[in-house]
């Protein structure tokens, strides 16, 4: 017979590894399934400042960190995608392509990825000029001139990592502002060679090869142009991790996983922590706590059901 | 532990055309999170594909010649050579299955 774990996580981001260490700690068995790498959207960007006690080098150190203290109070950390999540005779199987799994409990902690704009040129030059991480990509625009999509806290971390290759950055936002916290406002403010296209949007991508130049549009005006770059960096929002659970778990309009303040979510012994939950400050520190209070729900419900 | 080469844009061509063996290099940086976390992964691909294959890197952030020249665009980016030519490329972060399978079909 197949072994019940009696906890599940998906996603070994903050929010999933954080419920990992507090379920080891009660001695509950767990597994963390990650589709990808651990550690969250979050080691795409070059630097964390604003996650308490840590003042290290870079988000990947401490969501390594936070992994090896996970498995090290029991959590089990596998490989696989998630594709279907199911009820049976009260025990929750959780479906990856290769693999499906029991489980008592379920914390599902998916997470994020950058939306995608939907635009021409957008997919084709994905990979040419287009991308969605500056860290991976930055060195390969040096001395060139690049666009970045966006001006919230993503945007803008990652043009001021980008500046350290690329002679010039335009970044095209649809607000009338700025929407970055205001100590990265400031910071990329101090820098030369950075251009604010406000209240425009990117209506095309252009190249044949790679990305040769885009064209934008004001919003205010209605004026088109374009504007030569070898370069396109987006980070215009964030959706939802959830396309598996639709018709299983109750989701907002948006997709995001409906839970009340126990973090459970319209199915019983399912829950949601991190940026995955409707109206969540997305944030590595939400998400954390997030995984704190799913974990403490959860090991609460799978003890009551190991009663009845 | 199987040791894994650093390249560098001098080296290059060099060390990949007089290799009798397929080679399989690791295109990274330091400031990329997909890159370390893939470091492992390759080295347990190296392990597994011992005497099968020779194993290289080379940081993209210190070398642009070698990149520029592949058309490398983004990180990481794996790239198999057979007598000095491209046989196949992966990109972005890969787990240990489809880097191992990647490999595979390729030696």
């Amino acid at each position: 017979m197949k072994e019940i774990k009696d906890l599940i996580i998906i996603g070994a981001g903050p929010a999933g590894l954080t419920a990992g260490i507090y379920a080891g700690r009660a001695r509950i068995s767990t597994l963390i399934l990650e589709k990808g790498v651990p550690g969250g959207t979050i080691i795409l960007s070059d630097r964390i400042e604003n996650y308490p006690g840590f003042t290290g080098s870079s988000p990947f150190e401490l969501m390594e960190t936070m992994r090896k203290q996970a498995e090290s109070f029991g959590a089990e950390i596998r490989q696989g995608e998630v594709i279907g999540l199911y009820k049976e005779n009260g025990i929750w199987k959780v479906k990856t392509e290769m693999e499906e799994y029991l489980a008592r409990a379920v914390i599902i902690a998916t997470g994020t990825t950058h939306k995608k704009l939907g635009i021409p040129g957008e997919e084709e030059l994905t990979g040419r000029g287009v991308s969605f991480c500056a860290t991976c990509d930055g060195p390969f625009f040096k001395g060139k001139e690049v666009v970045v999509i966006g001006t919230g806290n993503s945007g803008i971390q990652e043009g001021i990592f980008l500046l350290k290759y690329v002679s010039k950055i335009t970044f095209v936002e649809f607000l009338p502002y700025i929407t970055a916290d205001k100590i990265l406002q400031e910071e990329i403010r101090e820098k030369k060679n950075v251009e604010f296209l406000l209240e425009h949007i990117v209506t095309s991508i252009n190249g044949k090869e790679r990305v040769e130049s885009v064209e934008v549009k004001s919003l205010k005006t209605g004026e088109k142009r374009i504007l030569p770059c070898s370069g396109v960096f987006i980070y215009a929002g964030l959706q939802p991790n959830t396309s598996f659970l639709k018709g299983i778990i109750e989701l907002d309009q948006q997709g995001y996983i409906k839970t009340n303040q126990y973090l459970e979510t319209s199915e019983k012994g399912v829950f949601a922590a991190g940026d995955v939950r409707a109206f969540a400050f997305q944030q590595v520190i939400v998400a954390a706590g997030d995984g704190a209070t799913a974990a403490h729900s959860a090991i609460k419900y799978i003890e009551n059901s190991k009663k009845s | 532990m199987t040791e894994i080469i650093e390249l560098n844009d001098d080296n290059f061509e060099q060390r990949i055309n007089s290799s009798e063996l397929p080679s399989v290099v690791d295109f990274y940086s330091n400031f990329c999170s997909p890159c370390k976390a893939m470091e492992p992964l390759f080295e347990k691909a190296a392990e597994i594909y011992k005497g099968k294959a020779n194993f290289y890197k080379l940081n993209v952030d210190k070398n642009t010649h070698i990149p520029s020249s592949k058309r490398i665009l983004g990180i990481p980016t794996i790239i198999i050579f057979k007598e000095g030519k491209e046989i196949d490329r992966l990109m972005g972060f890969q787990n240990i299955d489809s880097l191992s399978d990647f490999i595979r079909r390729n030696l």
